[in-house]
């Protein structure tokens, strides 16, 4: 995953390779973002995937425009914990 | 590369400051830019907004469907949802005691134009809302021709009958009795006592003579036809009472007994107009 997400920069759209490179990228991003607790993977996947904004989520989510931004934040920081994680060990089986 | 990306999973994440995440999150900060510990990040961001693939693309209009449909749930459940208690302003203490004052002075002004006041407050009501301009009645407003019954401490000091008067009164009088007490009934009251003017044994006659035999008739007789005789006094005395024709022998004793027992009808009367017969 980890791999896949340093190579996506150089992907071709085009490519129907890079297409399903793209494609599995999306699918493990979208797993990384599941694995979150319920109501940050709620704020991200609106955020990035339906491309809203913090006050639109939280008209949705039925919070306040704050208390998505800081769902939002500690969303991030866990992923960003988790992402080191993985390169750790990537890094030590290497 | 930049400044970041020099150190980036190099060195310990910096703290996320939440307009950063917010803007990974709209996608407006590339990996290249992103915070020390948080390319990756900003890369798996990318991933997951990626361009839909043409097997995604083929279902977008279902999914747009779903997805305003949900949108619109929520907002209207959000809107008649009662998560938010918003007040029409804030009520801090200052207008707290503000409006329990002026309620306060509401009602207590209510209750002085309406005379409902105790005396006192009455009084101290009406020289205050008479201050601003209110007219509320006085303390005896309503009394009409009725006196005052209230009086003050300097009334008692110089008006009242002091306590060595009524002493001297009670042993230098020549009066006896129910006169003695009513004088210094009168004297006490300062007149007002009407003692000894009502029920006076002196200015009354007993309606029967004694000593009598006692009995229905006898009890009749001193209660002036009230007593309906041995029925009332059996009733009056819950079954108790011996006295009746069958025991006018026993006379005096057993009406006076009937109605030292339980009665008090009749024969009772009969005993007081004996007892206050001279």
């Amino acid at each position: 995953m980890l791999n896949s997400l340093e190579r996506s920069g150089a992907s071709d759209p085009v490519d129907p390779e890079a297409q399903a490179l793209t494609a599995s990228e999306t699918e493990a991003a979208l797993a990384h973002i599941a694995s979150l607790p319920p109501d940050q993977a709620e704020v991200v996947l609106l955020r990035v995937v339906a491309g809203l904004d913090a006050e639109e989520v939280a008209a949705i989510v039925g919070k306040k425009a704050g208390a998505v931004r800081v769902l939002q934040h500690r969303a991030l920081k866990r992923l960003s914990g988790r992402l080191a994680r993985e390169r750790r060990k990537v890094d030590v089986t290497e | 590369m930049n400044l970041w990306s020099d150190f980036d999973c190099e060195m310990h994440p910096v703290p996320l400051d939440l307009d950063t995440a917010d803007r990974l999150l709209a996608g407006t900060v590339a990996p290249e830019d992103a915070p020390p510990g948080y390319a990756n990040v900003a890369r798996l961001l990318e991933s997951a907004a990626a361009a839909p693939t043409p097997g995604e693309l083929s279902r977008e209009t279902e999914v747009v469907a779903t997805v305003a449909a949900a949108v619109r749930s929520s907002s209207s459940i959000e809107s008649g949802s009662p998560r938010r208690f918003f007040m029409p302003f804030a009520l801090s203490r200052s207008r707290m005691t503000a409006a329990f004052v002026a309620l306060t002075l509401a009602c207590s002004a209510g209750l002085a134009s309406a005379g409902s006041l105790p005396g006192a407050a009455q009084d101290i009501a009406s020289a205050m809302l008479a201050k601003v301009g209110i007219s509320v009645p006085g303390p005896n407003e309503h009394a009409g021709t009725h006196p005052s019954v209230r009086g003050s401490s300097s009334d008692a000091s110089s008006d009242a009958v002091t306590r060595s008067d009524i002493a001297e009164l009670a042993t230098t009088t020549d009066l006896t009795g129910i006169d003695k007490g009513a004088a210094i009934s009168r004297a006490a009251s300062d007149g007002k006592s009407q003692a000894g003017q009502h029920g006076s044994a002196s200015g009354g006659s007993a309606p029967v003579d004694t000593p009598n035999n006692g009995g229905t008739g006898t009890a009749d007789t001193a209660s002036g036809g009230k007593s309906s005789g041995t029925s009332t006094a059996d009733a009056a005395s819950g079954g108790a009472s011996s006295a009746g024709s069958g025991n006018a022998s026993n006379g005096q004793e057993t009406a006076d007994s009937a109605s030292g027992d339980h009665s008090s009808v009749g024969s009772g009367n009969g005993s007081a107009g004996q007892a206050h017969k001279p």
